[in-house]
């Protein structure tokens, strides 16, 4: 039985955020779209502003099969419902395989769950794919509602190129 | 019919709740607006903004016009872990009698600038299925509809779910 423990991220934790990154992005069959690199993460996350915070769930070094004490992650940051105000945005959340079947998941939501309590959140927010029935489960059994079935909320992206498309057209306004 | 876009200030809040609630009603969900003016000020105008707004003001000869909140867009910084940065567009309204002026293709202008400024790698929101004009106004511009393409879902956990996980209060 694996004893953990759960803790705030730290600048040296980039490399095994990176590595959870990338098995995560592999469960979901998209590792090739991960193009971020760990000095990005280390500015991004650690420097004077940071764009995102992250829980780590780490384990005595004996226990795990390849020698990573990291075993798990919650990376999360705050946005703004201008309807009900302030929400803790869970963006990625994983437990390596070996380790699930714990309570290492349900801890990191109990924490992050006691974290947007007492930040003044309003509620939480994630985005799962609609095949991850696993998943799904997970969440609906603690209560989660799924706002794309129930509003119809549909997520959308303009990627850089069609930014850069917009940005060159000459503009009639006076902007400040 | 001149406009400006500007950098909201603590002055503009009342009519940035006047117009979330104008955009809340266009969407059938007025009811659902329990923000305050207070907590739109302490939550963007305080030590650590939870948004940033554009605003776009009339500059008309008409004197009564001008100065007239008339848009804006409410947005904040996310994070990708699969390629950083993001810029995410929560809220975007023009008033009904302004539109087709350009303020809006303006405001987006504008934040694409911005976007661009703070070496984001892209700009997300999420929009009604049943919206189509808004739907139509971002495939457009390029928008790609990542709950079709790529099967996203988004779930939410409302405050008495987060209590429920949270660990009881002592007594």
């Amino acid at each position: 039985m694996a004893s953990f423990i759960l803790r705030k991220a730290e600048a040296r934790d980039v490399s095994d955020i990176m590595r959870l990154i990338k098995e995560l992005a592999k469960f979901e069959e998209m590792e090739e779209k991960v193009v971020l690199t760990e000095k990005d993460l280390l500015e991004d996350g650690f420097g004077d502003h940071p764009f995102y915070h992250c829980l780590v769930a780490e384990v005595p070094k004996l226990q795990s099969s390849e020698g990573y004490t990291v075993i798990g992650f919650a990376m999360y940051y705050f946005t703004y419902d201008p309807w009900i105000g302030k929400l803790l945005y869970l963006e990625d959340f994983y437990v390596m395989q070996e380790f699930r079947g714990l309570g290492i998941g349900t801890k990191i939501l109990k924490v992050l769950s006691e974290k947007a309590v007492k930040t003044r959140c309003s509620g939480m927010h994630f985005l799962v794919a609609e095949n991850n029935t696993k998943s799904i489960e997970f969440y609906k059994r603690r209560g989660a509602a799924d706002l794309s079935s129930e509003e119809g909320w549909r997520l959308f992206e303009i990627e850089k190129d069609d930014l850069l498309k917009m940005t060159a057209n000459k503009s009639l306004c006076t902007v400040e | 019919m001149e406009y400006k876009l500007r950098k909201a200030e603590p002055r503009d809040v009342s009519d940035i709740l006047r117009l979330v609630k104008e955009l809340a009603k266009y969407e059938e969900m007025e009811d659902q607006v329990t923000l305050t003016e207070k907590e739109l000020l302490e939550d963007g105008f305080g030590d650590t903004p939870f948004y940033h707004c554009i605003i776009a003001e009339l500059q008309g000869e008409n004197s009564s016009d001008d100065g007239k909140v008339v848009g804006f867009v409410m947005y904040y910084f996310t994070y990708d872990p699969w390629v950083g940065k993001q810029l995410y567009l929560e809220e975007f309204y023009v008033m009904d009698e302004y539109r087709g002026m350009g303020i809006g293709s303006g405001l987006l202008r504008h934040l694409s600038d911005l976007a661009m400024n703070t070496r984001c790698t892209g700009m997300m929101f999420v929009v009604a299925e049943n919206n189509e004009p808004s739907i139509q106004f971002y495939k457009l511009r390029g928008a790609e509809d990542l709950s079709q393409e790529e099967g996203w879902r988004l779930f939410r956990f409302s405050k008495n779910s987060l209590v429920k996980m949270g660990t009881p209060a002592e007594e």
